[in-house]
């Protein structure tokens, strides 16, 4: 039973860092309906960039802040030459695009940072805990703070302000949206930079939990934000935060009841099981009948 | 539905005009325009045999390295443009196929020992059964989280092939596999592979161009562009969905066995995710639903990363940077249809 909560708390930290990623995809994911591969590499770029500034000693507070600002530039400008280009085209073209722009950062950020792995610098989370059984780690609560906090702040955003309503208006409905006056290229472009400033804390989150920062880290990050936002339903937020913990607590168990080394493929079996029982996600919606 | 106000007008007149009488006319039979397209791609096919024939004998052993990766990728890419183009299943597994191929070719004939044409008939064979399982799901997943679910099990083939170390060598992979041999004809130099992959590549195209133009592969465009009027037109869905998924996969396993062959070696690095990723930008960029346009792709993604090797350190940007630009200007692809990349729903 302990082995158990201490998997489930392993697991949970994990899942929420997947589950920040996750829903930073989703909101683009949702919005636009495009499948969004440069998500892992803006926030990986991200990430380097607030890792640098700590190593040039700025305080953490203001190194963040600088990695937050450099993701939301560079969600928008991948939306600006990546995806608006291709707005009125099909919903396949962008995923090209999409890895063209991911391809572009990865070298700008090989170029800049090289290609080795680096340790976090910062040493957080020495301390442990007691909850319950199991055993947390002070970064592993810190992750679950900022998650649940992050989750609160995007949920009171997207539910309660004006520009959360015009961007549920223009998911649900482009050209109505557009017609009632509502500026769709503005909306669009803060759902990208909010969406990849998310997806920052997230990586952030995700380097400090691992102690590493690479170029790789981008596109594996990518890979399960993909999947968590799928499994909780396209365009659902909450979805997509479910999806992400479950994905995390899914490898968690599966590393210590079934073999390391197979953690990918149980998360996936899991999920793939879940579809077939629920073919439009957790969250989604109704299915359209098939014949 | 994503369509902006100012794409309306020219959006829906695409949609009307085609997508009634596509599917009419694939069911009757094939247009003059198709007959006169596949009169040209085959002259084309013959005119440039002669030129496909030259290069061993005019190009460094590099360049016909390169060449002989092009013919790999092209089954590939018609397999995959076949189950996302053809029949607008959205798939992004198809490495794992690629990989089972050249895995068939590791154990049979390197542990085993079998010789060349079983060995390559085993890796299609055995390949098209695996498209076969992992088109099951298919039959009530769809768009992108069919999507997803091929990506799922490309990630579980690479866990078991990297675990089972017993049969698959672990992540040191399977070295030392024999020399391709059929008959008394053996395959040892770069140009015998060259020829090996440009007769195979050759065939796959035929074959796949055969496919499309019968009675079956109009089926299948007909359930992509409109399921319920082919399935009121007494086509039975699952059936149709699956097969593509066969067909798709056996010729990827095609792809694998000679991959395994040409490098001698098979391991797990080369059929991850990222692979999959690869083949189907070839299959979007060369044009959904175009069999001409699978070779464009694979000659463009293998081909310009090779052609900007001189710009080293910013070659991988390059790329990016092609890959945008060319999707800007094209977005429905090299050669593909405006009719076919807009059918494909999420």
């Amino acid at each position: 039973m302990i082995e158990f909560l201490q998997q489930l708390a392993n697991g949970l930290a994990a899942g929420s860092i997947y589950a920040l990623i996750a829903v930073g995809y989703s909101m683009v994911y949702g919005v636009l309906e495009l499948i969004n591969f440069t998500h892992g590499d803006v926030y990986m770029f991200a990430t380097f960039t607030a890792v640098s500034l700590l190593w040039f000693g700025v305080a953490w507070p203001l190194a963040v802040l600088g990695g937050l600002l450099t993701s939301a530039v560079l969600g928008l400008a991948v939306e600006r030459f990546a995806y608006r280009p291709l707005r009125n085209a099909n919903r396949i073209a962008p995923t090209i695009t999409a890895v063209g722009a991911a391809l572009i950062l990865e070298n700008a950020a090989q170029l800049i940072w090289g290609p080795q792995t680096e340790p976090f610098p910062m040493s957080i989370g020495r301390r442990l805990f007691r909850i319950g059984g199991a055993i947390f780690s002070e970064l592993q609560i810190v992750i679950l703070i900022t998650a649940a906090i992050m989750a609160t702040i995007l949920f009171v955003i997207v539910q309660y302000t004006s520009w959360g309503r015009a961007m549920r208006a223009i998911r649900d409905d482009l050209p109505t949206a557009e017609l009632l006056g509502i500026p769709v290229n503005r909306t669009v472009a803060a759902v990208y930079a909010i969406g990849s400033a998310m997806g920052m804390i997230g990586g952030l989150l995700f380097s400090a939990y691992y102690n590493a920062v690479y170029v790789g880290m981008g596109f594996t990050g990518t890979m399960n934000a993909f999947a968590a936002a799928v499994l909780g339903g396209i365009g659902s937020l909450r979805g997509a935060f479910a999806g992400g913990l479950i994905l995390g607590v899914t490898q968690a168990l599966a590393v210590g009841y079934i073999a390391s080394g197979y953690e990918n493929s149980v998360a996936f079996l899991a999920m793939i099981g879940i579809l077939l029982v629920r073919p439009s996600g957790l969250f989604g919606g109704p299915t359209v009948s098939r014949v | 539905m994503t369509q902006r106000l100012r794409g309306a007008g020219p959006a829906s007149a695409r949609n009307r005009g085609p997508a009634g009488k596509g599917l009419s006319a694939s069911i009757i039979g094939p247009s003059r325009a198709r007959f006169g397209w596949f009169a040209a791609v085959i002259s084309a096919c013959v005119a440039g045999t002669f030129g496909l024939l030259v290069p061993p004998i005019l190009c460094s052993q590099y360049e016909v390295h390169v060449l002989t990766l092009v013919c790999i990728y092209i089954p590939l890419v018609l397999g995959q443009n076949l189950i996302t183009g053809n029949s607008g299943q959205l798939s992004m597994g198809h490495a794992a196929f690629y990989g089972f191929g050249a895995y068939t070719v590791g154990i049979l004939g390197g542990v085993y020992g079998w010789p060349t044409p079983p060995v390559l008939l085993a890796a299609i064979v055995a390949t098209g059964l695996l498209g076969f399982l992992v088109g099951l799901p298919a039959i009530r997943i769809s768009g992108d989280y069919l999507f997803i679910v091929t990506i799922g099990l490309n990630l579980v083939f690479i866990d078991v092939v990297t675990q089972w170390n017993s049969m698959t060598g672990g992540t040191s992979g399977i070295p030392g596999l024999p020399i391709p041999s059929f008959g008394p004809i053996e395959v040892r130099t770069y140009s015998d592979f060259y020829y090996l992959a440009l007769v195979i590549a050759l065939l796959s195209l035929a074959v796949v161009i055969a496919i499309v133009r019968s009675r079956f592969g109009r089926m299948v465009e007909a359930v992509r562009d409109d399921s319920l009027a082919a399935a009121a037109c007494g086509i039975s869905l699952t059936p149709v969905r699956i097969a593509v998924f066969v067909v798709g996969a056996g010729l990827a396993g095609l792809s694998g066995a000679v991959l395994a062959y040409f490098i001698g070696f098979v391991g797990p690095t080369d059929f991850g995710v990222e692979q999959s990723l690869l083949i189907f930008e070839m299959a979007i960029l060369g044009g959904l639903g175009s069999a001409a346009g699978s070779v464009v792709g694979a000659v463009l993604l293998v081909g310009v990363p090779e052609i900007l090797r001189f710009l080293q350190p910013y070659r991988l940007g390059m790329v990016g940077l092609v890959m945008v630009v060319l999707m800007v200007y094209r977005p429905q692809g090299i050669l593909g249809k405006v009719k076919v990349t807009n059918l494909i729903r999420k």
